[in-house]
């Protein structure tokens, strides 16, 4: 099998098992700690609110997801749709790729961090 | 005609023998990480794990760029499981102590990681594989961001593979209560070095590139250890 085929696999199989997972998710969130930088300078983290977006996701509550942390919100969509279709490409027989790092996609994720953690500040999150 | 030289008093002496090879001796294995180059067995898996313990950066010479995610997976699973298993067990051990000594202020921060020992055990194996994805996933978004992958033939694969055999650091986590931090620190070193060797990077592009989830993403994380590293030494004190 193609490494490119396996990645299909490992992706797919990634984003199933977090996916079955969601119901338990509530129970595990409930050991993390407040994030202490929001605590200590009264400014969220580029992250906070990011437990409360996966979790409004497993619930299917897409508005809530995106509003606690659009990046993360975003990135666990990518992850699950993303590894639903690379499973099903893999299982037809494709491959999948990694993007090359072009500078337009460094910049475009760089300042995707950058715009997140805005947001978060504006919305006093 | 004989290539004997003639003996006696008269002779001319034999030509000096060539020179002897230096007496270091050659690596173990050469070709390839007995891991991926021989049969799966218990064999392979240790030679490997005491060539990433003992020589990192020979054993990253001798790792493969491409061509196979599931060999560097099932590595990465056992090493992550074994400190898993261990991790759990001291948890079980030493938790309810440990939590009943750090000052209430800081409790929250011990309460992470939880759940029953046994679903840990049993389930560990599929958190581990999923662990890896997702951590390769970050870290090579954040090496993409710092320019680390411009030269990399490897790209997301060679990003994957430096995490599961990372997670050979693992074993650190025998050692109870500071394990975890060890295997963490150690873990790092060893994606820093393999880094430049797998994407052929520099050392500066791939210590950033693992710092900057923890700078970025996770300040969460360097804060709440700060807290932790506190919340010990206090009550260690009392």
């Amino acid at each position: 099998m193609t490494p490119g085929r396996q990645l299909g696999f490992l992706w797919g199989g990634a984003a199933l098992a977090c996916a079955a997972a969601a119901p338990w998710a509530p129970a595990f969130a409930q050991g993390m700690p407040a994030c202490p930088f929001h605590w200590l300078t009264g400014f969220p983290c580029a992250t906070c609110g990011g437990t409360r977006a996966l979790l409004a996701l497993g619930r299917f509550d897409l508005g809530a997801a995106f509003g606690w942390n659009p990046l993360v919100a975003g990135a666990g969509i990518l992850f699950i749709a993303g590894g639903v279709v690379a499973l099903g490409a893999a299982l037809a027989g494709g491959e999948v790729r990694a993007p090359r790092p072009t500078l337009l996609l460094r910049a475009a994720l760089a300042a995707a961090i950058a715009a997140n953690w805005a947001f978060l500040v504006a919305a006093g999150r | 005609m004989s290539s004997v030289p003639p003996q006696g008093p008269g002779a001319v002496p034999p030509p000096p023998p060539p020179p002897q090879p230096p007496a270091i001796s050659p690596p173990a294995v050469s070709g390839g990480l007995p891991w991926e180059t021989q049969a799966l067995g218990p064999q392979p898996f240790f030679d490997t794990a005491m060539l990433f313990i003992k020589e990192p950066q020979q054993a990253w010479r001798l790792t493969r760029e491409t061509g196979d995610y599931i060999r560097p997976l099932l590595f990465g699973v056992i090493a992550g499981w074994v400190g898993l298993v261990f991790r759990a067990v001291w948890g079980t051990i030493f938790g309810a102590g440990l939590t009943s000594m750090i000052p209430a202020q800081y409790a929250g921060f011990t309460r992470f990681g939880g759940g029953s020992l046994i679903a840990q055990v049993i389930l560990g194996p599929l958190f581990v594989a999923c662990g890896l994805f997702i951590g390769a996933a970050i870290i090579h978004v954040s090496f993409m961001i710092v320019g680390a992958l411009t030269s990399s033939k490897s790209q997301f694969e060679g990003t994957f593979r430096l995490l599961c055999y990372a997670s050979v650091a693992n074993v650190a986590n025998v050692v109870p209560v500071l394990g975890g931090l060890v295997a963490g620190v150690w873990a790092a070193y060893l994606v820093v070095v393999g880094a430049q060797q797998m994407h052929k990077t520099t050392q500066s592009k791939a210590l950033f590139g693992i710092l900057l989830p923890t700078i970025v993403c996770c300040v969460c994380i360097a804060v709440g250890s700060i807290f932790a590293g506190a919340a010990l030494f206090s009550a260690f004190r009392h």
